[in-house]
């Protein structure tokens, strides 16, 4: 039996809401971007809020969804359904087969590392021009990413990301990001906990990549450089290290503001670099820190019922 | 002679570790009765926590053998001697210090107790619910065992040291464990603590059946409810026996308290 609890309802009619909410082009287009911030900045936080590894290259993951469903809707005609969850599947076997060696590395040097392979990745991509039309960008992809795909797509995965996380999986991963020798010591083998939020997360970015491609109907590898993966990553510190609702939060909160100031485009990284220091001086552990936003209402109420 | 054997629920053989120059461990010999509490003393940098941190798998020996009810664990990691029935406390606490109390010791007894799988814990459907549920009530009950039920939702890093290192005994206690690791549970406790403290692992002992193995510097504590004690300096055994051999042992004596030689 399907039992939704409050927290995935609370997610479907939220869904439900941007979906069917009647409006122009316009914010149906801001609404498309919102999940697809959302779902990639859901993928970065379950591996640098929950498992503790810092990652700047995740933005490679995103583009590998994006040319794998790209070239298999456009070239080999096929449905753009199981197209994107190849792009998710190929994201998740690359990140994978980097995992291998580069899980063995811990803290900072993850970080280094990751940036070097995202880095690679969009450098493959860029220069095999007879498969990926190199940085010409790849054209005419079907503009299956409509609002309702979207929307679905992200409270589909919003829903699985927040259930694996209340349950064996989200405390094995908080066990290992908290203290990686006392988590092996209650039974945890740590390596394989890191790399099945790898898996997970490399996934949610293939996704979100895919649907981009979707949505643009036109990529090219530098929609994917550095520059992305650091805004990933920096959503999520926004959001708070360790909230999955924060990062949704978050991720909304710098769509959101990054759209109003699209006027004044040339001084858009300006406001979104005050933000970031803004939040770092006034809310170091981010907007909703290591809490989940139920979290935070219980706390208050218990505060209410104490006077 | 069979029947000592496996009387015993570990035995250490011949095990020796160098940290490049510092022979850490040097020819130990131990083997552990089983359901007994076994004391380890001996003079700070006498290698006990080095010999714990081999029994547990994070250093393994250069020389010698582990041996844990008849199986050998030398070259398992830590997380295979875990779930093989091996648990441990750390002299400087290891709690998830951002996790609640209660998550603490789900966390831990997850692997021991209720299982379900990738897609139940993704659609919370199936054994999901019921597991759950069961696991709370499970670590609800450890926590009321060690008197920390009413702490059950605060984070484990904003409790007091005592509780934190009966939060630290609580979750060993969660993984089912068959031997327990105590590194020195009662430093930094007052006079009173202490007492409570020794209550509280003879009572363990006897509730959950357990074998225990004890690192502690306070004498009176571990001369009051060890049988059997070793007695480490320099990393080598220098007396074993029951308190009163320790108590009577020139060279134990002499390691603690300095000899004219």
């Amino acid at each position: 039996m399907l039992k939704l609890s409050k927290v995935n309802i609370f997610i479907i009619i939220l869904g439900l809401l941007m979906a069917y909410w009647p409006m122009g082009g316009y914010q149906e287009g801001i609404i498309i971007l919102l999940c697809i911030n959302a779902i990639a900045a859901m993928g970065v936080s379950i591996l640098t809020g929950f498992t503790g590894i810092f990652t700047l290259g995740h933005a490679a993951y995103m583009a590998l969804g994006a040319y794998t469903t790209a070239i298999l809707t456009v070239r080999y005609d096929v449905h753009w359904l199981p197209a994107l969850i190849a792009g998710g599947i190929v994201a998740l076997i690359i990140a994978w087969l980097i995992g291998i060696p580069t899980l063995k590395l811990t803290g900072d040097y993850y970080a280094i590392a990751s940036i070097g392979l995202g880095e690679a990745i969009r450098l493959i991509l860029e220069n095999w021009q007879s498969f990926t039309r190199g940085s010409r960008g790849f054209p005419g992809i079907d503009p299956y990413t409509t609002r309702t795909i979207a929307v679905v797509s992200f409270t589909i995965l919003a829903i699985f990301i927040l259930n694996l996380l209340n349950g064996r999986l989200g405390r094995e991963l908080k066990a290992s990001r908290d203290d990686n020798i006392a988590a092996s010591f209650m039974g945890f083998n740590t390596p394989a906990s890191k790399m099945k939020a790898l898996l997970i997360s490399a996934f949610y970015c293939g996704i979100a990549g895919a649907l981009l491609g979707g949505y643009m109907s036109f990529i090219q590898p530098s929609m994917f450089d550095m520059m992305k993966s650091t805004e990933l990553t920096a959503v999520v510190v926004f959001g708070g290290l360790g909230s999955m609702t924060g990062t949704i939060l978050g991720s909304a909160a710098i769509t959101l503001i990054m759209e109003y100031f699209r006027d004044i485009s040339q001084y858009r990284m300006l406001i979104y670099g005050l933000l970031l220091v803004l939040i770092m001086v006034f809310r170091p552990e981010g907007l909703l820190g290591s809490r989940e936003i139920w979290e935070i209402f219980k706390f208050k109420n218990i505060l209410k019922s104490g006077n | 002679m069979n029947n000592s054997e496996n009387n015993f629920i570990l035995k250490l053989i011949n095990i020796n570790l160098r940290f490049g120059g510092v022979h850490a461990v040097r020819d130990i010999n131990i083997n552990i009765v089983n359901k007994n509490i076994t004391g380890i003393i001996g003079p700070n940098g006498a290698g006990k926590t080095t010999l714990f941190n081999i029994i547990s798998g994070i250093y393994k020996p250069d020389k010698g053998r582990i041996i844990y009810k008849d199986q050998d664990i030398t070259k398992l990691p830590p997380h295979k001697i875990s779930r093989l029935g091996i648990a441990r406390t750390f002299q400087n606490l290891r709690l998830l210090a951002r996790s609640s109390v209660l998550d603490n010791i789900i966390t831990a007894a997850q692997n021991k107790f209720y299982n379900y799988n990738f897609i139940e814990n993704m659609l919370h459907v199936g054994r999901w619910r019921k597991a759950e549920r069961e696991l709370k009530d499970l670590s609800m009950n450890y926590l009321e065992r060690l008197g920390l039920a009413d702490r059950a939702s605060q984070d484990a890093g904003t409790l007091p040291y005592g509780m934190q290192r009966r939060l630290e005994i609580a979750r060993a206690l969660a993984l089912k464990p068959e031997l327990l690791l105590l590194d020195e549970p009662a430093a930094g406790m007052n006079t009173e603590e202490v007492i409570e403290l020794n209550e509280l692992i003879t009572n363990i002992h006897k509730d959950f059946d357990l074998s225990i193995i004890i690192i502690e510097h306070h004498m009176d504590l571990i001369m009051k409810i060890c049988p059997k004690i070793y007695c480490l300096n320099f990393g080598t055994e220098i007396a074993n026996g029951s308190p009163e051999d320790i108590r009577a042992n020139q060279e134990v004596l002499t390691a603690y308290l300095g000899g004219k030689k």
